[in-house]
């Protein structure tokens, strides 16, 4: 199989599942009605404490179109882009691609460059809406290379990267999960402010050069403006009024500039190349020693199709079966009985029918636990001591409300996951099955903050163990993946929680006003009884 | 215990007539549903497992419109569908439980009744295992004994020999057979041999629609002296199967043997023989039994 062919039909075709979803037309309106913010002037992009702005023509434009797209890209776009490989697993093509003849790093390349297309198809829907609504108004064709410019230059390594980033953290043991969406949160915030800040060694959005760009052309025509904190972009309700504008006609494209922004795109496929390394190419059981030896075939020393062929292919070996007889045992002619005795042995069934709601909770208990790590566990045990011991710690409260996160996130999402939908839905309580899964949520969330809800004094805090996981039931329900929830949560959280947010506080950290505290509780209420209440039956 | 199909249609949002306007009534006894894959039968079986909702027509169980009254049908249902998977960090017997509780078996009788089902499906000293760890043809044992964990009056297997290896299907068809002494067993399956010598009835669906319903034997009785078999050069056999429904072939030294439906004798040295159900079951999916 020549690599090209399988590199371009694996992108395609993965291509291809995530253009069908129709869950991403919503994310195309988003983005539509983004590009409409942009030329509304709502995503708004000043200088000097909004004083200054760039007069309104193509590459003003074009680059805070391209500013807002790749910012939005690094924050949530690893979100939407991750899962290729869960994709593959679920849907069962797996094991037919691990015993086929394509290169791990063919795979992955094709992988990602899938998932740095898809990236662009929001970003240039964004694009186009801004473009469409800017002739609208009677501006005529803005300049397409004026335009385009600064898409290619600063959205496309955003892409690449961001994409290479989530395909990378898919492939590592432990990155694979909500831990892995909480470090990369952290990573993003991390990568969108530090270039504006100072000098780094890596301008993933080009928001440096950018700024070093604009600050010139200000400083060249307002020689008075203060050079210090200059940048400020963002969402406002109101626009700015009585700006200066200056004219400023885009980054100049140097070679250094050009070869940074090439050199992004180039370590994006580096490191989807390099995931190829901890890829267990879906073995089912992969130990690292295999999985070195399948990426790098210089150092196989067996046969590697039969390899890999056996690997995805080994099931757990059947136990021997004993003891008392089953319909499914080797009589010993190994004749086919005419009569089975099952019936008679089973007997028939009178007990009376009813629900058994702490056999439910205790089973969705123990789900939830174990489908964490002792680490996880540990570090839930820890938290909920130092809660006791410092309750009214506001940092150890914001800390504790991203701990249970993977045990939220997966609270409605587990059925699609695991494929037990049709046996869930076709039984008799499938509604109570919601609700025990919610009350778990709640219940590890009030046991992990019993110290700061009790002796802390932090009741507020009491509205986000009702909303946090009715909206993680809720949104693993909607979107069958635990995805919707981490993008949503970890804004909530991040702004509202780590930014002492008032207006946005579940958690208990500020003195959170009344309509707050209201508005959070009624939501959590209206999602849980969404999520119990929403029949699936299509 | 009487399940009545009327005029049931099924589109799925994409366009797909996965059902059509089929009316089928079924009473104690085991139905099986033969098609060929694609035929709807999984789609019929979500349909009667109230997972799903028909575009037109009423399911009913007992007089009970189960479409709107979905709780009358779970009450009493065992479902194994065709593809459905177990929570993998739960052992066989804790996740038994765990659906024992969603059917509302009350725990007691849950103990007693899982214990009795791992023993019947054979997966006792696996039932402190992790299912995880479960191969394809233990996991459809979970999936068997989960269906019949309430002792449903109405029991639903979607292909459910799949995974299971030959003698592990021949003792499934044995416990169905027993079972549906007392209830209603439903039987989705492509595969003839599953319902050859255990249904009571046969449903054959094709294309959405139902080609037919009557027993095995009537069934057989419809190709009865119309299957031959007869020895034609290996380069013939091409030209036969485009104008015969060839429901066998068999090499042989001097040729290869086929087993042909046709209404004319359809060559000088074919000998008439004993029809089998599925010499039926593929004349009826390959229309008119003369040649084509």
């Amino acid at each position: 199989m020549s690599v090209l062919r399988a590199w371009f039909y694996t992108a395609t075709a993965d291509l291809r599942v995530r253009l069908r979803d129709r869950r991403l037309l919503m994310v195309v309106a988003a983005c539509i009605y983004l590009g409409h913010l942009v030329l509304a002037g709502r995503i708004e992009l000043t200088l000097v404490d909004r004083s200054y702005r760039g007069a309104e023509n193509a590459a003003w434009m074009g680059t805070v179109l391209s500013l807002t797209a790749a910012f939005l890209l690094v924050l949530f776009g690893f979100y939407l882009v991750r899962g290729a490989l869960t994709r593959d697993r679920q849907a069962r093509t797996a094991p037919l691609v691990a015993a086929s003849p394509v290169r791990s790093v063919t795979y992955l390349l094709g992988k990602w460059t899938s998932g740095t297309l898809f990236l662009l198809v929001l970003a240039g829907s964004m694009a186009a809406s801004l473009a469409v609504l800017f002739m609208l108004q009677g501006n005529g064709l803005p300049a397409p290379v004026s335009l385009l410019a600064p898409f290619l230059l600063f959205v496309v390594p955003t892409a690449a990267v961001v994409a290479a980033v989530a395909l990378a953290f898919e492939c590592l043991p432990g990155l694979g999960g909500t831990v892995g969406g909480i470090l990369y949160f952290f990573g993003a915030v991390g990568a969108t402010v530090t270039p504006v800040l100072g000098s780094v060694p890596v301008d993933l959005l080009g928001m440096g050069m950018i700024h070093d760009s604009m600050s010139q052309a200000v400083l060249a025509q307002y020689p008075e403006a203060d050079p210090g904190t200059m940048f400020s972009f963002g969402y406002y309700r109101d626009p700015a009024e009585q700006l200066k504008t200056f004219q400023w006609d885009g980054v100049a494209v140097t070679a250094d500039l050009l070869a940074r922004r090439v050199g992004l795109v180039l370590a994006g496929a580096a490191l989807a190349a390099g995931a190829a390394l901890p890829f267990d190419r879906f073995d089912p059981s992969p130990n690292w020693q295999e999985t070195l030896r399948a990426a790098l075939p210089g150092l196989n020393t067996s046969t590697p199709t039969t390899d890999e062929t056996s690997a995805v292919n080994s099931v757990a070996a059947e136990p021997p079966t004993a003891g008392p007889p089953s319909v499914f045992e080797s009589s010993p002619d190994s004749s086919v009985p005419e009569e089975s005795a099952f019936h008679s042995s089973l007997g028939s069934f009178s007990a009376p029918v009813g629900l058994r709601p702490f056999g439910l909770f205790a089973a969705e208990c123990r789900r939830g636990l174990r489908r964490r790590s002792w680490t996880w566990r540990l570090g839930a045990l820890a938290l909920a001591g130092a809660g006791v011991w410092w309750p009214a710690s506001t940092g150890l409260l914001v800390v504790m409300w991203l701990w249970p996160m993977p045990l939220w996130s997966g609270l409605g999402a587990g059925e699609a996951a695991s494929r037990v939908e049709p046996l869930v839905a076709s039984s008799l309580y499938p509604w109570a099955q919601r609700v025990a899964a919610w009350a778990v949520g709640a219940g590890a969330t009030l046991v992990l903050l019993a110290g700061p809800l009790l002796l802390g004094g932090h009741w507020r805090a009491l509205v986000g163990v009702l909303f946090v996981p009715a909206l993680g039931l809720a949104a693993g329900r909607l979107s069958g993946t635990p995805r919707l929830f981490e993008i949503v949560y970890l804004v909530l959280w991040y702004v509202g929680l780590a930014n002492r947010q008032a207006a946005l506080d579940f958690g208990g950290v500020t003195e959170a006003p009344g309509a707050t505290l209201l508005g959070y509780s009624v939501a959590g209420a209206v999602l849980l009884a969404g999520a119990v209440a929403w029949d699936w039956r299509s | 215990m009487e399940l009545q199909i009327d005029d049931v249609s099924k589109t799925y949002s994409d366009g797909t007539e996965a059902v059509r306007d089929l009316s089928l009534t079924v009473s104690k006894g085991l139905i099986g549903l033969l098609g060929p894959n694609g035929a709807g039968k999984s789609t019929l079986m979500r349909l009667i497992a109230t997972i799903t909702a028909p575009t037109a027509g009423t399911l009913r169980w007992n007089g009970t419109d189960i479409v709107n009254h979905p709780t009358t049908m779970r009450r009493v249902l065992g479902y194994l569908p065709q593809d459905f998977g177990v929570y993998p960090e739960l052992t066989a017997e804790e996740f038994l439980d765990y659906m024992a509780a969603l059917k509302g078996v009350p725990g007691g009788a849950a103990r007693s009744r899982i214990d009795r089902l791992l023993e019947i499906v054979g997966l006792q000293d696996a039932r402190d295992r992790s299912l995880g760890g479960f191969s394809g043809g233990m996991t459809q044992r979970v999936g068997i004994a989960c269906a019949l964990l309430n002792d449903p009056d109405l029991l639903v297997a979607d292909e459910p020999t799949v995974g299971l290896d030959p003698e592990e299907r021949a003792r499934f068809r044995a416990l169905l057979t027993d079972l549906a002494e007392e209830r209603v067993v439903l039987l989705s399956t492509h595969i003839v041999s599953d319902v050859e010598a255990t249904a009571t009835r046969l449903a054959v669906m094709n294309d959405g629609r139902l080609a037919a319903t009557s027993s095995p034997e009537a069934l057989i009785d419809r190709v009865r002296g119309q299957v031959w078999e007869w020895v034609v050069g290996r380069g013939e056999l091409g030209n036969v199967r485009d104008q015969y429904p060839v429901t066998k072939a068999a090499r042989r030294p001097d040729g290869v043997r086929v087993r042909s439906v046709a209404e004319q004798k359809p060559a000088a040295s074919a000998t008439p023989t004993e029809p089998a159900l599925e010499d039926a079951y593929l004349s009826l999916l390959s229309g008119p039994s003369s040649p084509r």
